[in-house]
């Protein structure tokens, strides 16, 4: 059942950013048809949840994973804080001033959040069978 | 992982939406979301960006010799 659960969660996360990107939103929505900053918001919130998700379960496993599952759970320990706190300082910056400047550094800071979210979801894919299993993170809507 | 297994994982979740909950449902809306899922995700990034969002034992990094 754990593993389902995190295949459903992987699975929840491609959705959110991937499928996330490809629609269009509506002019009179909340979001005012701004693609840049829903596929942003999705992204954030995503992408936190699945690198918990990912530190948890390496830190959980580490003596059975590779070292370049823990290298890279290293890597973001040290830089997701600041690569979120990039991230959500300049959604605030591109909602104060939509200009195509900030539009660009918002959509860069996306970006890496959204590398970072592949990554750590590949690792748990290629890995999942040989780890315990994991608890969810209580965002994640029940199954 | 290549494209084409993202997009196969994407196929076969997409199937299964209406058991996810909210924040799914919006996806199965193209893009038509409401002002309450907005307000969620911006309630989350919130959380995220609280000074407890990175304290947890598992975020902490590894001490350097």
């Amino acid at each position: 059942m754990k593993s389902k659960n995190l295949i459903l969660l992987l699975l929840f996360a491609f959705a959110a950013v991937f499928t996330g990107c490809q629609s269009t939103l509506d002019k009179s929505g909340p979001y005012a048809g701004d693609q840049i900053l829903y596929n942003a918001d999705q992204t954030i919130a995503t992408a936190y949840d699945v690198l918990d998700t990912f530190v948890h379960w390496e830190k959980a496993n580490q003596s059975s994973l590779p070292k370049s599952v823990h290298d890279s759970a290293e890597k973001i320990r040290v830089n997701a804080p600041g690569w979120f706190k990039s991230a959500t300082n300049l959604r605030k910056a591109y909602v104060a001033e939509p200009t195509p400047e900030n539009r660009l550094k918002l959509s860069n800071a996306v970006g890496i959040l959204r590398t970072a979210l592949t990554e750590a979801t590949g690792y748990l894919i290629e890995n999942n069978a040989r780890t315990s299993a994991l608890a969810l993170p209580g965002s994640f809507p029940a199954l | 992982m290549t494209k084409e297994e993202i997009l196969a994982l994407t196929d076969l979740f997409l199937t299964g939406l209406e058991k996810l909950g909210p924040r799914i449902s919006q996806l199965a809306q193209k893009g038509e979301i409401s002002i309450q899922q907005q307000s969620d995700l911006i309630a989350r990034m919130s959380e995220i960006g609280s000074a407890t969002a990175f304290t947890d034992p598992a975020w902490q990094p590894e001490a350097k010799s």
